[in-house]
């Protein structure tokens, strides 16, 4: 497994998110965990995003696992640097793309789909969902 | 020690003879608003989760934490009168999870409010609108606008607003199945 990079939000001086890029065989995984509750979460992610759009592309992985089983919480601020980091897998990384879920959370059973942008062919088309329960 | 597995509290709960259900409530009032330091919202909502989730399955509690997340957030976020107090409720019993929030806020501001929720409609009504919202306040990144939508589309909430001695209270309610 090769980390490739990892954005972090800080709250009070605790890490209360973070995402994890990284690479085991051919797949790449991209991993939320914690909580997006701040006014703005750009102001930590922004040099993630830069580093996912810049390392992507040069990945050779045939499929994608986007795992949202433990992020515990999403304000709505959060949404659209949501949406930036799972756009930037669909972009850079060809091939399924199976989104690991909680079955009875109603954000990721029905928002998550909007912010996934399924409403695409293109995207639905390339999209599986695996439905766990909560950790 | 012992080898036996053991349950989970989930397991356990599931099995376990069904609870009567409990009464729960509590009201915060704070203020002024233009006072606040440090994360309200969170404070409330993590407070409210851990609250209900001690009597009530975690998708409920999970439900309370989103509303009083986005509602705090908008009295916190939209403090249009600096000397505004803020007064944030929770209360279920058998029928019903209600949540609501107030402050002071002129007629203008009830009156936007007010819309707002009139053009929400049904839940399916409401996803359609929190896509296309989405989509149309993406692009400059603009903050706000989906708090309430989201309440309707995501967590099925019914919403309604009132504006009485000058205060405007924004309330959700939810139906408890059974």
């Amino acid at each position: 497994m090769k980390i490739l990079t990892y954005g972090e939000i800080m709250d009070g001086g605790a890490s209360v998110f973070h995402s994890v890029a990284k690479v085991d065989g051919e797949r790449l995984f991209v991993t939320f965990e914690g909580v997006i509750r701040i006014d703005n979460p750009y102001r930590f992610l922004e040099p993630y995003l830069q580093e996912l759009d810049k390392t992507l592309p040069e990945q050779p992985v045939s499929g994608s696992v986007i795992d949202f089983a433990q992020l515990r919480f999403c304000n709505s601020n959060g949404f659209y640097v949501i949406m930036d980091i799972v756009e930037a897998v669909y972009r850079h990384v060809k091939g399924k793309v199976t989104v690991r879920r909680i079955r009875d959370d109603d954000w990721q059973q029905e928002t998550l789909p909007i912010l996934l942008n399924l409403d695409e062919e293109a995207i639905a088309s390339r999209t599986d969902f695996e439905e766990v329960r909560a950790l | 020690m012992t080898d036996t597995p053991t349950e989970t509290a989930a397991e356990a709960s599931a099995q376990a003879p069904a609870a009567p259900r409990a009464n729960v409530a509590f009201a915060i009032e704070i203020g002024p608003l233009s006072a606040v330091v440090g994360d309200l919202p969170t404070v409330v909502a993590e407070f409210s989760l851990s609250l209900v989730a001690l009597f009530y399955p975690m998708t409920l509690a999970k439900k309370a934490n989103v509303v009083v997340t986005e509602l705090v957030q908008n009295i916190v976020e939209n403090v249009a009168e600096p000397t505004s107090d803020g007064a944030i409720k929770l209360a279920i019993d058998e029928r019903d999870l209600v949540i609501s929030v107030s402050n002071i806020a002129n007629e203008e501001a009830y009156a936007k409010v007010r819309a707002k929720i009139a053009a929400l409609g049904t839940p399916a009504e409401a996803k359609k609108l929190l896509a296309a919202t989405i989509r149309e306040r993406r692009p400059q990144r603009l903050k706000g606008g989906l708090g309430l939508i989201r309440l309707v589309a995501e967590n099925r909430f019914t919403l309604s607003c009132d504006h009485k001695d000058g205060r405007l209270t924004v309330t959700a309610r939810y139906p408890l199945e059974g």
